[in-house]
């Protein structure tokens, strides 16, 4: 079949046809003919989400400037080109060259969130690949995956031929060029998994058998390939100033979720809040130079054409030279009439100063994340932010003329008690009192909206062994907060549904076991389950109860400090030691210092450098 | 005043952009090779740029139109090499001039000339060619081709095509396949879908309207001069 042929007569059927299409600026298409290893960077979600998403940029940059490998694109076709595709029979291809993804030779996941996993083996099923590692033959591509849900990779086992741990922009070149030379000698797809093994950071699951005991515990993960080694360790990209950063990233034709360029200014996080599994997983922090990111950011600027730019990492603020970089950046962006975007910037005053100076009249997208109702619970979780700093941030954000204000909550976090929800409404309440206040006693416009996510307890995070709320519980809080909020004039209120966030559990600390639901809920049709019009929770319900497996014992129950976990051997640096003692920290409502105050010993200097240690 | 007006062709599967997508490549495409356009006045400012005409989803075409205004004076032959260099494969800067007339092109502009193609084999609806070259000459000489148009209003009005139609022609191609080219009305006060023409055309000759087996490209736009002449290209 000529893919070209049939998707010329199909794509007037579907909504945005360009989703599908390829062909945009800096993408790059190489010759099949001469390229050894054909790569296919798969992003389990629609086009207009992968293509915001930065690891590609990144990714797809450093395979293709190496010779004798191509990384080409594919993401999730909607439901409507789905239906079109399997219609004409027309299997899932690469936007590039349009090849089917069944002709590459490696097919990579990049694992963002749970709730996407359903889409992988759609995924899959849409390119006519069998779903299992066991069915694929000689003759199939081998499939990786990588990202963050990597770092509990269990309930994809059955699926992936191999996980990619930690930093891909050196593992992925590497693993690549491996294949090319594994593919000229001529060998067995096993000989290639053995000698993957042993490169660093490569998970190959088909080389460890969980063993489980009568009551259906984890036992052991017992080592079935002497190639396989006992611990693998995630991968650190140490130097932030190499030539790894795309400077011409692919720029869409039609408008994506972010639409502007990037540049990541540090990687990590030292705050250490012990439900945030990015703080963790992605230590220790490594910062770019400010050189650097000037370089970048005016040559992205310079090659896109973007009208927007904006900074990247988990907590702009911390950034060791953020005013001079900031001020930089702002030249730059006013001399080429772009805007500038600041995200996770703290509220302090020299972010309202800042924010002044590039928004002008805008005063929109003001958010605090306090996470937390009281101090209490803020400690517990180890968010570093008071009452105080809430207070004097909208006092400042009131006197300059903002009038609306996002606020950020997580509930059902560990010993949460109705005081601690309480304490949301509070501070609610008492913004609307500082705007009245300003406002000579007037209720005016200012306007609170609180939005209120539900606590998923995730792998390699001091909260790992926690309990879940019941979807009950999360739903009896959504109505106690409702009716608080409802009667706090001004204010409006949003929160997250219940039965995702239990999902997004049962699979975050999942095992292998969970193989048969996901195949079972893709063959039932599930797809897209973190968008709210397509999610099918009866669906769900379906798969588990037709393969007997008990999904709420995944999310509600709590571990044993002692029991043996999916993830143990997978090695991210921070020890299990080290969230053990964070945990019990979090019980007794003690805080846990930021590491740029001093080590706290999380564990990951036995694999890298903390440039950031004691900087403060 | 620095007014330009460009040519450029869209083929490939940039046939698939919108309208909006190709204004933001465009934009795009200015910044990258540091050529600064005007902006409006006021408090939402946006660049003085815009297509002599829409140009429907999923059409090709060799003959479209951009206007646009630049801070600074530009030397055409270079701006259109780098805009070249800087648009991705499929759409292509054909020429570029600078533009006199007070009055914008997209008033101006009076006819367009297209040429439809019909696929058959795989994605194509087979139909009777002969029968519908055959119509063509009864289907012209009607006085009037009348035919009921919805307003925005939702209420449907009849509207006579005939006096929108300036040729009609089938060109047989080597391959014995069938291609029609046509000269439409185009412009914001009388305009021509050719499809609508197609829709009447089939109709007439009794045959079903083949929706998905055209390929249509719009292959020039035509300026009407003062004395309704000759139609002239816009470039
Ligand atoms: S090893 Fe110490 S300095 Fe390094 S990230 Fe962990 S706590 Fe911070």
């Amino acid at each position: 079949m000529n893919v070209n042929e049939t998707l010329n007569s199909l794509l007037l059927r579907v909504e945005k046809p360009a989703r599908y299409i390829g062909g945009e600026l800096y993408s790059v298409v190489k010759d099949p003919k001469t390229t050894a290893t054909r790569f296919a960077f798969a992003f389990p979600d629609m086009y207009e989400i992968g293509m915001s998403y930065l690891g590609l940029q990144i990714l797809y940059h450093v395979v293709n400037r190496e010779e004798g490998m191509a990384c080409e694109r594919v993401f999730a076709p909607a439901p409507d080109m789905e239906q079109e595709m399997r219609k004409a029979g027309l299997p899932l291809y690469t936007l590039e060259n349009k090849t089917p993804l069944r002709e590459m030779d490696i097919i990579g996941f990049t694992l963002q969130y749970e709730m996407s996993y359903s889409n992988i083996l759609n995924m899959l099923s849409l390119s006519q690949i069998p779903l299992r590692v066991k069915e694929r033959g000689e003759e199939w591509p081998l499939i990786a995956a990588g990202g963050p849900c990597a770092c509990n990779p269990e309930p994809l086992a059955d699926f992936i031929d191999l996980f990619l741990l930690g930093d891909g922009e050196e593992s992925l070149p590497q693993l690549l060029k491996l294949h090319g030379q594994w593919k000229r000698e001529g060998g067995m797809k096993k000989e290639f998994l053995e000698r993957a093994a042993k490169m660093p950071g490569v998970y190959v699951p088909s080389f460890y058998q969980p063993v489980y005991d009568e009551a259906g515990a984890l036992t052991e993960m017992k080592k079935i390939n002497s190639a396989a080694p006992e611990r693998i360790e995630k991968r650190i990209t140490a130097d932030m100033d190499s030539d790894v950063f795309p400077q011409k990233s692919i720029v869409p034709l039609i408008s994506v979720v972010h639409d502007r360029a990037v540049v990541e200014i540090f990687r990590g996080c030292s705050r250490g809040c012990r439900f945030c599994q990015a703080g963790m997983i992605y230590r220790p922090v490594r910062e770019r130079s400010q050189e650097r990111i000037f370089e970048i950011a005016q040559s992205q600027l310079c090659a896109t054409g973007y009208e927007e730019m904006s900074i990247l990492s988990l907590s702009s603020s911390d950034y060791s030279g953020i005013e001079p970089l900031v001020s930089r950046l702002m030249c730059l962006c006013r001399e080429r009439d772009a805007s500038l975007s600041l995200p996770s910037l703290r509220l302090d005053s020299f972010s309202f100063r800042v924010m002044e100076e590039i928004q002008g009249y805008k005063k929109t997208g003001l958010t605090v994340a306090p996470e937390a109702g009281t101090q209490r619970l803020r400690d517990v979780i180890n968010k570093n932010i008071t009452d105080n700093d809430i207070y004097s941030a909208m006092e400042q954000a009131i006197s300059l003329g903002w009038t609306s204000v996002k606020l950020y909550f997580m509930i059902g976090l560990p010993t949460e008690t109705y005081e601690d929800l309480d304490g949301i409404a509070e501070i609610a309440a008492n913004i609307v009192e500082l705007a009245k206040k300003a406002n000579g006693g007037k209720q005016g416009r200012f306007h609170v909206t609180v939005s209120v996510s539900n606590f998923v307890p995730k792998p390699h995070t001091p909260f790992q062994w926690c309990a879940q709320n019941t979807r009950e519980e999360f739903e009896d809080k959504h109505r106690y907060l409702k009716e608080k909020l409802r009667k706090v004039k001004g204010v409006s209120f949003h929160y997250h549904a219940a039965d995702t966030s239990h999902l997004e559990a049962v699979f975050a600390r999942g095992d292998r076991r969970l193989g048969e639901v996901l195949a079972r809920a893709c063959e039932l049709g599930c797809h897209f389950d973190g968008w709210h019009e397509h999610f099918r929770a009866s669906l769900w319900e379906e798969a588990f109860s037709k393969t007997g497996i008990d999904g709420d014992a995944y999310a509600l129950q709590a571990r044993d400090e002692e029991s043996i976990l999916p993830w143990d051997m997978l090695d991210y640096g921070v020890t299990k030691q080290y969230l053990q003692s964070e945990w019990r920290k979090a019980q007794a409502a003690c805080v846990t210092d930021d590491c740029r105050h001093g080590c706290t010993g999380c564990g990951i200097k036995r694999l890298a450098a903390c440039e950031m240690e004691g900087s403060l | 005043m620095n007014r330009y007006v460009l040519k450029f062709r869209k083929e490939g599967y940039m046939r698939y952009i919108s309208h909006l997508d190709l204004l933001r490549l465009f934009k795009r495409s200015f910044s990258r090779i540091g050529v600064r356009l005007r902006h409006s006045e006021g408090f939402n400012p946006h660049p003085k740029m815009s297509f002599v005409q829409p140009l429907s989803l999923g059409y090709i075409s060799k003959g479209e139109y951009l206007e646009f205004e630049t801070v600074h004076p530009q030397d055409v032959a270079s701006m259109q090499v780098r805009l070249n260099a800087a648009l991705p494969e499929g759409i292509s800067v054909v020429a570029i001039r600078t533009e006199a007339g007070k009055k914008a092109l997209s008033a101006r502009v009076a006819c367009a000339s297209y040429t439809v193609q019909f696929l058959d084999g795989d994605g194509g609806e087979a139909f009777d060619a002969g029968r519908l070259c055959a119509a063509i000459d009864g289907f012209l000489q009607q006085k009037e081709i009348l035919r009921e148009k919805k307003q925005k209003t939702g209420k449907f009005v009849t509207q006579d095509i005939r006096p929108m139609i300036y040729a009609l022609r089938e060109n047989s191609q080597e391959n014995g396949s069938v291609s029609l080219t046509m000269e439409v009305s185009a412009g914001s006060n009388c305009n021509l879908n050719p499809e609508v023409l197609l829709t009447e055309l089939f109709s007439y000759a009794g045959l079903s309207y083949p929706r998905e087996s055209l390929r249509i490209c719009r292959d020039e736009m035509y300026l009407q001069p003062a004395d309704g002449s000759v139609k002239i290209p816009i470039i």
